[in-house]
C-alpha cells in the first residue's frame, strides 16, 4: 500500500516536474494575484455536482451614464425627487424617498452618498458620516464617490471639532491614488 | 342603573372617574325615583285638601278656632309639600341636567378613543422590475380590489396578458396624498416596461414608479379592544341610510327620540305573542344605548334612554345622530378585536371602503347590524343570506329600491372577503407584538389607545405567507422524519432587510395566528455555534496573525475556571481533527478548535466582539461563551448577524417606517440609522466563511432546492442533547434566522441542519432574493491557497482560492508556507458531523484515478 503510494508520487512528481520545466520560460511564478481592479474571490455553491447558475438581476439597468455606474431609470426618477424636496428643505421626505430608492437598489453606492448629504444638511453629523462610509464600501473603486464622501466626510468631522480626523480625509483627497 | 362610561379612553385615570360617575348616577337616579313617586302621591293629597278647605268654609264659618286651626294645619301642610316637591324636583333637574351635560361632552368633544392603525408595507411597482402576477393578484386581493373588466369602479382592476389596469383608491401616505387615479402597466418578457397615470381629471402621464395602498391589517387596541374606522356621512352610500331606517327606524326623521306609537305597537305585539318579538327603539335610542349605557334590561335603564334620546334629539341634528350611529354600533368580533360601527364592518367582511360595496353587501351590513354574532355572514352564511333578502324585500316594500335592483340583489351570493374569514390569520399577532413593543419606546399608551394614529409598518405579507407556509409544511416533515410526537416542536423565526433592518416577517409560534407567548421576542435559549462566527472574527480581525488559511488546533483542551470544576469540550463527533485550516474548522462548526482559538484570543475580547456587533444585554464571560453557552432571543441573534450581513454596519432591528397623526399629519419617520462596527475588510473575510459554511460545510444540505447561487451565507447551531436548533443565515437582500425547540427544554433529536436549516431553506427558496456579493476592497487580494493531499510528501497539491489581507500574507502558520499537513480526502471522519442530505446516505469522497490525482 505505502509502495504503491509512493511510486504514484514519484510519478506525479516526474509529470509534474516535466511540465513545470517545459512552461517556466513562459510563465511567471507569482501565486500572488495582485489585480489592478477590486478582487473577484467566489467559490460557487455545488448541488450534486452541479455548479448552482447565477440569480437574473431583479432591476434591469438602463445604459451606463457617462464615467458612472448604471443607475435604472426608478432610482434616477427618485434621486431627482429627493432634490426637489431638498431643494425646498424638506429633509425627511428627501430622506424617505432615498430610502425608497435604496429598497429597490441597496448596494448602489451613490444612493447612500445621497442620503449622507440629506443628514449633512441636516447637521447630523455623524449620522451622515456613517452613511458616507457605507456608500463608501459600495463605490467600487469609483473614485469620483470616493472623494466626494471623503470631502463630506472631513467636513463632518470639522464641524463636530474633530480635526484631526478631518485632516486624515483630507489628506486621502491629496495622497491617495483616486 | 348604571352609566357606562363619560369618556371611553381607557385610562386609570377616567375609568375611576367612570366608577365614581357610576356611584353618583346610581344615586341620583334612586333619589329621583322614589321622590318622582311621593311627589305625585303628595300633588294629590295637596289637591284633596284644597278641595275638602272649600268645602269645610262654606259649611262651618262660625266655627272660628277650628277653621284657624285648620288653616293653620293647611298652610303647615303646603309648606312642607312645596319644600318636598322643591327637594324632589331639584335632583331630577340635576341628574337631567348632568344627562345634558353627559351627552354634550362627548357628542362635541371626542367621541371616539381610537386606536392606533397599523398598516403593512406598500408594493412598490417600477420599471424594469420583475413582474409576479401571483404576488400582484395576491395583494390586490388582500386590499379588496375586485376583477372587473369594465374598469370603471375605484378599487377594481383589469388584467390581460400585457396590460394590468388599477383603479386606485386615494390614500395618505407619509410623503404625501395620493389621489384616486388609475395606473397602467405594460408588461413584456416578465418585466415591468413602462407606467403610466390617468389622474381623475382625464391627464394621462408616465412615470417610474407606483405603489399600491399599503393594506390595515391590526390595531393597537385598548382593553375592551373596540376597533373602528370613522366615515362620514356624506360618504356612506344613500341604500345603505335609506335601507337601515326602513328597516329599523321608518319614523326617524319625524320623531323626537322616542316613538310612542312604535313603543304601544311593539308592546301590543310582545304582549300577543307572549315574549319580547318587536323593539319599540328609535334608532337614537339604540344610539344611546350602546354610546352611554350598558345593555341591562331594566325598566330605569329604559327611563334613563329615553330621557338621553330626547335629551339628544333636542341638541343635535337628525344627520348627526345618524352618523354617530353608524360609526357606534357594534358590528362583529374578529378575535379579540371587537369591530364598530359600518366603516370597519365593511372593511372586515369586504375587504373595501362602504362607498364601494354593491346594494346586495350593503343589505348584509344591515342584517349583521341586526344581530352581529346571529347573523354573522362568516359564521351563519346561510342564516345572514336569509336576513339580508329580508331586509331587501323591506327596502322593496318601502320603496327604497326598485325591482331590477332587487332582483340583481337578491340573487347575489354573499361574496365575503377572502382576507375576512382568514381575518385572524392575517393579524399578523407576533409582528403585532414587535411593532407594539418599538411604539411604546416612543408614544404614551393614551396616545395609541385614543388618537387614531396611523402607523405604517414594515410588514411584507408576501413574505410573511412563504414564513408561515415554511413552518406549516417544514414543521411537520420533520417531526414525521425524526419519529417526534406530532405538534411538541415549536418556532420562532423572523425575516429582516439586510439593507436597512426593517422586519418582514416574523413568527412566534407554530400556529400563525396564536395572539400568546410570542417566542421570537422573548423566548431566549442558548445558542449553541451561533456565537463561533464572532471568535473567528475576532481573530480575523488581527490579520497580522490570523487568516482565512490560518491552521487552528482542533485537539483536547482543558480549561481551568476559578471555583468551577475544569471544562473538557468535546466535538459533536467526538474525535479531534488536528490542525484544520480556520476556514475549515468554522465551516465544519469544530467545538475544540473554537476553544482553542478563543482561549488564545482571550474570552473577554470575544465578548466585546459580541458586544460591539450588537448585543446589549448582560452576560458572564465564561469560557463557554465561545461555545454559545448564552441565552438570547431570535431577534437578538437576528442582531448580530445582520450586522455581518449588512457588511459591518449596526443597523438597529425596525418594525415602524412611519407614523401619520388621526388627521392625517405626518409625525415621525424612522430613518436609516447605522454605525461602522466592523471594518469591511475583516466583514468580507467572516462572510465568506460563512458562505463556506453553506457551500461545503455544516448547512450544505440547505442548498438542495435552491434554483440559482445567491452566494447564501449562513451558520448552524445545535445545543446540548439537541435540545435547540438554530439556523442564521443571509442572501444579499434577506436575512432569516429560525429557532426550532421544545417549550419543555426538554432534549430533542435536531441539530441545527436537521431542523431550522430545513425552515430556513423553505422560506427562503421562495423569497425574491439577490445574491450575496461581498464587498472587498484595496487591501484584500485573491490568493489561491495550496494544501496537502499527503500529511508525509507535503506535495501541495491541492489549492483553492481564498480572500486574504495583505497584512496577512507575511504570516507563517499557513498550509504549505510551512508544509503543514492538511488532507481533506482522507479525514473521512469528519464527514460524519455532516447533515446527510435529504434521502440519500451519508456521502463518501470517491477514490480518485491515478491520472485525477497525479494531475489534482
Amino acid at each position: 500500500m505505502i509502495r504503491n503510494r509512493r511510486t504514484t508520487q514519484l510519478l506525479r512528481f516526474c509529470l509534474l516536474a516535466g511540465i513545470v520545466l517545459s512552461l517556466s520560460a513562459c510563465i511567471s511564478t507569482a501565486s500572488i494575484d495582485v489585480p489592478s481592479q477590486r478582487p473577484v474571490i467566489e467559490d460557487r455553491a455545488v448541488v450534486n455536482g452541479q455548479p448552482l447558475p447565477l440569480p437574473d438581476s431583479v432591476v434591469v439597468k438602463a445604459e451606463p451614464l457617462t464615467g458612472d455606474q448604471p443607475m435604472s431609470p426608478v432610482v434616477m426618477r427618485l434621486i431627482a425627487t429627493a432634490g426637489d424636496q431638498r431643494r425646498v428643505g424638506n429633509w425627511d421626505s428627501a430622506a424617505s424617498s432615498l430610502e425608497r430608492a435604496l429598497r429597490i437598489e441597496p448596494r448602489n453606492g451613490r444612493l447612500w452618498s445621497r442620503l449622507a448629504e440629506v443628514r449633512y444638511d441636516q447637521k447630523s453629523w455623524r449620522k451622515a458620516i456613517q452613511l458616507a462610509a457605507k456608500s463608501n464600501t459600495l463605490s467600487g473603486g469609483n473614485s469620483k464617490l470616493l472623494r466626494q464622501n471623503w470631502v463630506l466626510m472631513a467636513n463632518c468631522y470639522d464641524a463636530l471639532g474633530e480635526h484631526s480626523s478631518a485632516k486624515g480625509y483630507r489628506g486621502k483627497l491629496t495622497h491617495s491614488s483616486y | 342603573m348604571a352609566i357606562k362610561k363619560i369618556t371611553k379612553k381607557t385610562t386609570k385615570a377616567t375609568t375611576k372617574k367612570s366608577k365614581l360617575t357610576k356611584q353618583v348616577a346610581s344615586k341620583a337616579v334612586g333619589n329621583g325615583r322614589s321622590q318622582g313617586i311621593k311627589k305625585t302621591s303628595s300633588k294629590k293629597r295637596f289637591t284633596k285638601a284644597g278641595r275638602g278647605k272649600r268645602k269645610s268654609s262654606a259649611d262651618s264659618l262660625p266655627n272660628s278656632i277650628k277653621v284657624s286651626k285648620r288653616r293653620r294645619f293647611l298652610s303647615l301642610a303646603k309648606f312642607w309639600l312645596l319644600r318636598l316637591g322643591l327637594i324632589t324636583l331639584v335632583p331630577t333637574l340635576a341628574y337631567t341636567v348632568y344627562l345634558d351635560v353627559t351627552i354634550r361632552k362627548q357628542f362635541e368633544g371626542q367621541k371616539w378613543a381610537l386606536p392606533a392603525h397599523v398598516y403593512t408595507r406598500p408594493l412598490e411597482l417600477y420599471l424594469g422590475q420583475k413582474f409576479d402576477s401571483t404576488l400582484v393578484q395576491a395583494e390586490l386581493d388582500e386590499l379588496g380590489y375586485v376583477d372587473r373588466p369594465s374598469f370603471d369602479r375605484v378599487g377594481s382592476f383589469s388584467f390581460s396578458q400585457n396590460e394590468l389596469a388599477i383603479y386606485q383608491r386615494a390614500f395618505r401616505f407619509w410623503d404625501g396624498l395620493r389621489p384616486q387615479q388609475k395606473i397602467r402597466l405594460q408588461l413584456s418578457e416578465g418585466r415591468i416596461k413602462s407606467i403610466s397615470i390617468e389622474s381623475s381629471d382625464g391627464d394621462v402621464r408616465q412615470t417610474e414608479i407606483v405603489r399600491l395602498e399599503p393594506r390595515l391589517f391590526g390595531s393597537v387596541s385598548p382593553l375592551s379592544h373596540e376597533d373602528r374606522t370613522l366615515v362620514k356621512l356624506e360618504d356612506i352610500p344613500k341604500p345603505l341610510i335609506d335601507g337601515l331606517l326602513a328597516n329599523e327606524d321608518r319614523n326617524f326623521y319625524s320623531h323626537f327620540g322616542i316613538n310612542p306609537m312604535g313603543i304601544a305597537r311593539a308592546m301590543v305585539r310582545n304582549l300577543r305573542a307572549g315574549r319580547v318579538v318587536q323593539g319599540g327603539s328609535t334608532l337614537t335610542q339604540q344610539l344611546v344605548k350602546n354610546y352611554y349605557l350598558t345593555s341591562d334590561v331594566t325598566l330605569s335603564r329604559k327611563f334613563t334612554e329615553m330621557l338621553m334620546a330626547m335629551l339628544l334629539e333636542f341638541h343635535y341634528s337628525k344627520d348627526e345622530i345618524l352618523q354617530a350611529y353608524f360609526n357606534e354600533v357594534y358590528m362583529g368580533q374578529a378575535g379579540n378585536r371587537a369591530i364598530h360601527g359600518f366603516g370597519l364592518a365593511s372593511q372586515y367582511f369586504y375587504g373595501r371602503p362602504l362607498h364601494e360595496l354593491d346594494l346586495h353587501q350593503l343589505a348584509v351590513l344591515i342584517a349583521v347590524n341586526n344581530g352581529p354574532s346571529f347573523y354573522n355572514p362568516i359564521r351563519h352564511p346561510e342564516r345572514s343570506l336569509k336576513r339580508r333578502n329580508l331586509v331587501l324585500s323591506t327596502m322593496l316594500e318601502q320603496g327604497v329600491i326598485d325591482k331590477p335592483n332587487y332582483d340583481r340583489a337578491v340573487n347575489a351570493t354573499l361574496s365575503i372577503s377572502p382576507t375576512a374569514a382568514s381575518a385572524a390569520t392575517l393579524s399578523y399577532p407576533s409582528f403585532m407584538g414587535l411593532v407594539r413593543k418599538d411604539l411604546q419606546a416612543d408614544y404614551l399608551q393614551d396616545d395609541l389607545l385614543s388618537d387614531g394614529l396611523q402607523i405604517h409598518t414594515t410588514l411584507n405579507p408576501r413574505i410573511q405567507q412563504t414564513l408561515e407556509k415554511a413552518v406549516r409544511s417544514e414543521l411537520e416533515a420533520i417531526e414525521k422524519r425524526k419519529s417526534i410526537k406530532a405538534n411538541s416542536l415549536q418556532v420562532a423565526a423572523v425575516v429582516i432587510r439586510t439593507d436597512n433592518g426593517e422586519v418582514v416577517a416574523m413568527l412566534g409560534d407554530r400556529k400563525v395566528s396564536f395572539s400568546g407567548y410570542n417566542r421570537a421576542l422573548n423566548a431566549r435559549r442558548p445558542v449553541g455555534s451561533l456565537l463561533k462566527p464572532f471568535v473567528y472574527l475576532t481573530a480575523l480581525e488581527k490579520p497580522e496573525k490570523y487568516s482565512l488559511a490560518s491552521l487552528v488546533r482542533d485537539e483536547p483542551i482543558t480549561v481551568s475556571q476559578k471555583g468551577s470544576p475544569d471544562w473538557r469540550p468535546q466535538n459533536y463527533d467526538g474525535l479531534p481533527h488536528g490542525q484544520v485550516m480556520l476556514i475549515d474548522a468554522l465551516a465544519r462548526s469544530y467545538n475544540l478548535a473554537t476553544v482553542n482559538l478563543g482561549m488564545e484570543l482571550g474570552v473577554s475580547e470575544v465578548s466585546s466582539t459580541i458586544r460591539r456587533v450588537g448585543y446589549d444585554q448582560q452576560f458572564s464571560e465564561f469560557p463557554s461563551i465561545l461555545l454559545g453557552a448564552v441565552s438570547m432571543s431570535v431577534l437578538d441573534i437576528s442582531q448580530l448577524y445582520l450586522t455581518l450581513a449588512s457588511g459591518g454596519f449596526k443597523t438597529p432591528i425596525k418594525s415602524i417606517r412611519s407614523v401619520l397623526s388621526g388627521d392625517n399629519q405626518p409625525l415621525s419617520h424612522y430613518s436609516l440609522d447605522i454605525e461602522q462596527v466592523i471594518q469591511p475588510e475583516f466583514v468580507s473575510l467572516i462572510n465568506y466563511a460563512l458562505q463556506d459554511v453553506v457551500r461545503n460545510g455544516t448547512a450544505r444540505s440547505v442548498l438542495t432546492g435552491f434554483q440559482y447561487d445567491y452566494g447564501l451565507a449562513g451558520k448552524t447551531g445545535t445545543t446540548d442533547e439537541y435540545r435547540d436548533s438554530w439556523f442564521a443565515g443571509f442572501s444579499g437582500n434577506y436575512l432569516t434566522v429560525v429557532w426550532v425547540g421544545r417549550d419543555d427544554n426538554k432534549p430533542g433529536k435536531l441539530s441545527g441542519a436537521s431542523g431550522a436549516a430545513k425552515i430556513w431553506a423553505k422560506a427562503m427558496q421562495q423569497m425574491p432574493l439577490q445574491r450575496l456579493e461581498l464587498a472587498y476592497n484595496d487591501s484584500v487580494l485573491k490568493r489561491e491557497m495550496f494544501y496537502s493531499q499527503d500529511p508525509v510528501a507535503q506535495d501541495c497539491s491541492l489549492s483553492r482560492p481564498l480572500p486574504m489581507l495583505i497584512q496577512s500574507l507575511t504570516i507563517e502558520n499557513i498550509p504549505c508556507a510551512d508544509r503543514l499537513p492538511y488532507d481533506l480526502e482522507y479525514e473521512d471522519d469528519e464527514l460524519q458531523h455532516f447533515e446527510p442530505l435529504p434521502g440519500s446516505s451519508l456521502p463518501r469522497p470517491k477514490k480518485k484515478s491515478w491520472w485525477q490525482r497525479v494531475f489534482s
